[in-house]
């Protein structure tokens, strides 16, 4: 045999895998299951099991510790209709989350656009930017505690030394809780708004910017109308998963208040764990915490429609 | 020739996700419908009671799981008491498990829903009755250790641990606490032996406030420990009651509940309580009293020891003017509600006959005054036999930590302790009613506000 013949031969042979699997691997539809699987395991076990669980859960009487029975929309219907904590984490919730959600997308916004400038050590600035983001929250929030501390606030005793103001007690009288809440979020969650605003800003064609300087456009003009209608999708995007992560935020309130004082900071996620497990009604926590569902899913299809329209 | 397009397998990106989708939901649904069988068939817990082993013959693990000390020390001597016992019963370990106390409300819960985890557990409060069914009855060896002992339990500790005549967990220890107060700032308001009234409170703290500035703080954020232990305590004393005797009948709304929340009113309003007290956790009064910037407050003895010399934060002007004081009185008398620690036995250990007489053993006066002593009286033996130990003796600001329980009550007295009182105690009823007040001025609306809620408590689907 020639050497091109035998070189054809070996070329049309099945590969060893192909062999292996009957050639299975070869049919793209088969490949894409396959590949899809590892990530769909995960999904399931640590993602759609709890969350199919929860809605069982929150369907039952479930007690720690005790015998569970199903009760259908009971504990809805209790939520609604006698309980009056559940209304006000409901309304303090939206309050946080829409006053947290548009403060930090105009930071975020401002902090991209003053970052997309060229100036020295912009790469260090940027680094020290994300770092309220990469801090464990838990830890920042702790330090956070320390300055809104009724005793040795830091923020007071600049503003005594240096102002010579009385600074109010944080964490005390409203409406200084919830303000200090959104504090802490807002300064946790603009870096979010800022890295991935800059990323999209930076991807916008250069072209365009010149066409629009051709135009007579001056720079806040471009930056209007050519910058913010080209990064609309990011802008949408990171609209949408900060509505989510503020919406269900636990942590910063649970380390700063635990909800209180009297539940003006109380939110859905912190009644929900306080219901659930401190005070071990898992079936009506798990209630609590399911009824963020449909309302984070009627704003996820907002967001995303106006994506589509897009 | 194209292969692809003839493959049977191809397929666009909607049956894609649709064949995935259909998968998700039988394998997500799968697990939960045995879950629901499962639970429908017995609930939880679903593991069968384990009889108490039969002899200590074979040998064994035992890890009984606490919250740490207030001073270290005391762990220490806990394990070393829980290894004699282990030498005196060949093949047996006996280990300490300890978490930070706050962590106990987490870990606990996790461990009763998961059926699995400690072989003893340590309770507060009305646990017994919230997790009866995972405990195994440990009334022929509480019964035994009463007798060796000669005396019975305090009541309160005895009913948030005996539950439908059962008991579910050891009596163990109870958080003492009292009135600290700064001698050198009552002193100087004239008062220098503190007082023993709510309204007596009122009247010298304004004194002692107008002639040093310095208030009183006692929490009113949501501080579960301090929070709780104090404002209980004011309602009863004036007579107030979250329920009736039956434990059902929600009874707040009353003219003796409202005079308590007007003298807080009048506590806040006349500055003798400090504002900063609502944004207080569990140490916030800590930090205030060790900043100076308090005269009294209640609190566990650490607050005290801490500052002596030796202590974790020493500190001469605490150390030497620090007065301690049992309970105020009220219209009503003066009961107190310091936090009990009981030790379960749990269903699912294997061991539970040895971690029961382990329990025995560790609970004998002889045996727990060594740990009592190292703990330095942050905490109490569950009855009076102890009082004459060295940490309530030796010190004379000490006796104080150690009268509260004589007076104790309950989460949901005079009813049982049972869930809806626990749930509404978990949910700061009374402590917001109090931190209501407080800021409206209005007694009738914080009351009535508390009430509806107390109410939706005692509705819950339970």
């Amino acid at each position: 045999m020639s050497a091109v013949a035998q070189s054809a031969a070996d070329q049309s042979r099945p590969s060893f895998a192909t062999r292996l699997t009957g050639g299975w691997l070869d049919r793209q539809g088969i490949l894409g299951y396959v590949l899809l699987t590892p990530a769909l395991v995960i999904l399931l076990i640590f993602l759609a099991y709890p969350f199919v669980y929860g809605i069982w859960l929150a369907m039952t009487d479930a007690q720690i510790g005790a015998p569970t029975h199903f009760v259908g929309l009971a504990n809805f219907g209790y939520l609604f209709s006698s309980d009056p904590i559940y209304r006000q984490a409901l309304v303090n919730t939206f309050e946080y989350t829409f006053v947290t959600v548009v403060i930090k997308f105009f930071l975020g916004l401002a902090m991209a656009a003053v970052l997309s400038l060229g100036f020295r050590f912009n790469r260090i600035v940027r680094a020290a930017m994300l770092l309220p983001y990469i801090v464990p929250t838990v830890l920042s929030t702790l330090a956070w505690l320390w300055m809104y501390d009724s005793t040795y606030s830091v923020i007071n005793w600049m503003l005594l030394h240096w102002l010579g103001i009385k600074g109010p007690i944080w964490l005390s009288t409203n409406p200084w809780p919830m303000i200090s809440l959104m504090a802490v979020n807002i300064w946790r969650g603009v870096p979010f708004f800022g890295v991935l605003l800059l990323a999209a800003m930076q991807s916008v064609p250069k072209d365009l910017h010149e066409a629009g300087h051709m135009d007579g456009a001056n720079a806040f003009q471009r930056w209007l109308y050519v910058t913010i209608p080209s990064i609309r999708p990011v802008i949408l995007i990171t609209t949408l998963l900060t509505i989510i992560t503020t919406f269900s935020d636990f942590q910063v309130i649970w380390v700063l208040t635990q909800g209180g004082p009297v539940n003006s900071t109380q939110v859905l996620g912190t009644y929900a764990f306080s219901t659930g497990i401190v005070g071990t009604s898992i079936g009506l926590g798990a209630s609590i915490a399911l009824t963020m569902f449909p309302l984070l899913v009627i704003m996820t299809g907002v967001v995303l429609w106006l994506l589509r329209k897009d | 020739m194209d292969n692809t397009k003839g493959d049977k397998h191809d397929q666009t990106r909607r049956q894609f996700l649709q064949k995935m989708g259909g998968a998700g939901v039988v394998l997500t649904g799968a697990p939960s419908l045995l879950e629901l069988i499962r639970r429908n068939g017995g609930g939880t817990p679903a593991r069968p009671n384990q009889a108490f082993s039969p002899n200590l013959t074979k040998g064994g693990q035992i890890t009984m799981l606490t919250g740490e000390a207030f001073v270290p020390a005391a762990d220490t001597v806990l394990q070393g008491l829980m290894n004699d016992w282990a030498k005196e019963h060949s093949g047996w370990t006996a280990t300490l498990q300890t978490v930070a106390s706050a962590d106990m409300e987490i870990k606990v819960p996790a461990e009763i829903q998961a059926q699995s985890g400690a072989d003893i557990l340590a309770f507060t409060y009305n646990w017994a009755w919230l997790y009866e069914t995972s405990c195994v009855d440990v009334t022929k060896s509480v019964e035994s250790l009463i007798k060796k002992n000669g005396k019975p339990f305090y009541e309160a500790i005895t009913i948030s641990n005996k539950v439908n005549g059962k008991w579910r967990a050891f009596p163990w220890t109870y958080g003492t606490a009292a009135w600290v107060y700064r001698k050198d700032l009552w002193s100087a308001g004239g008062h220098p032996n503190f007082v023993s009234t709510y309204d007596q409170l009122l009247s010298a703290g304004k004194q002692v406030v107008a002639k040093t500035q310095v208030p009183i703080g006692v929490a009113l954020g949501h501080a579960s420990g301090d929070a709780n232990i104090v404002w209980y305590p004011v309602m009863w004393a004036f007579g107030g009651q979250e329920v009736d005797k039956d434990g059902k009948t929600v009874a707040l709304d009353s003219k003796a509940t409202q005079n308590a929340v007007e003298w807080a009113i009048e506590m806040w309003n006349g500055n003798v309580e400090s504002h900063a007290t609502l944004s207080w956790d569990d140490t916030g009064n800590n930090k205030a009293w060790s900043a100076h910037s308090i005269s009294a407050t209640v609190n566990s003895s650490s607050i005290y020891t801490d500052a002596l010399p030796g202590g974790s934060a020493p500190d001469s002007l605490l150390a030497s003017q620090t007065g301690a004081a049992p309970t105020l009185k009220g219209p009503k008398g003066n009961p107190s509600m310091p936090s009990p620690t009981s030790m379960a036995v749990m269903k699912w250990s294997k061991n539970s006959s040895a971690a029961a007489e382990l329990l025995e053993y560790l609970l004998q006066k002889e045996t727990f005054a060594k740990f009592l002593n190292a703990d330095g009286g942050a905490v109490a033996y569950p009855n009076d036999i102890l009082d004459d130990q060295p940490v309530w003796t030796k010190d004379p600001v000490m006796k104080a930590f150690n009268q509260g329980i004589k007076t104790s009550r309950w989460v949901g007295w005079p009813g049982p302790p049972h869930r809806a009182a626990s749930q509404a105690e978990a949910q700061y009823v009374i402590v917001d009613m109090f931190a209501k007040a407080v800021q409206s001025g209005n007694a009738k609306s914080a009351v009535q506000a508390a009430t509806a809620q107390l109410q939706s408590f005692y509705n819950r689907p339970q």
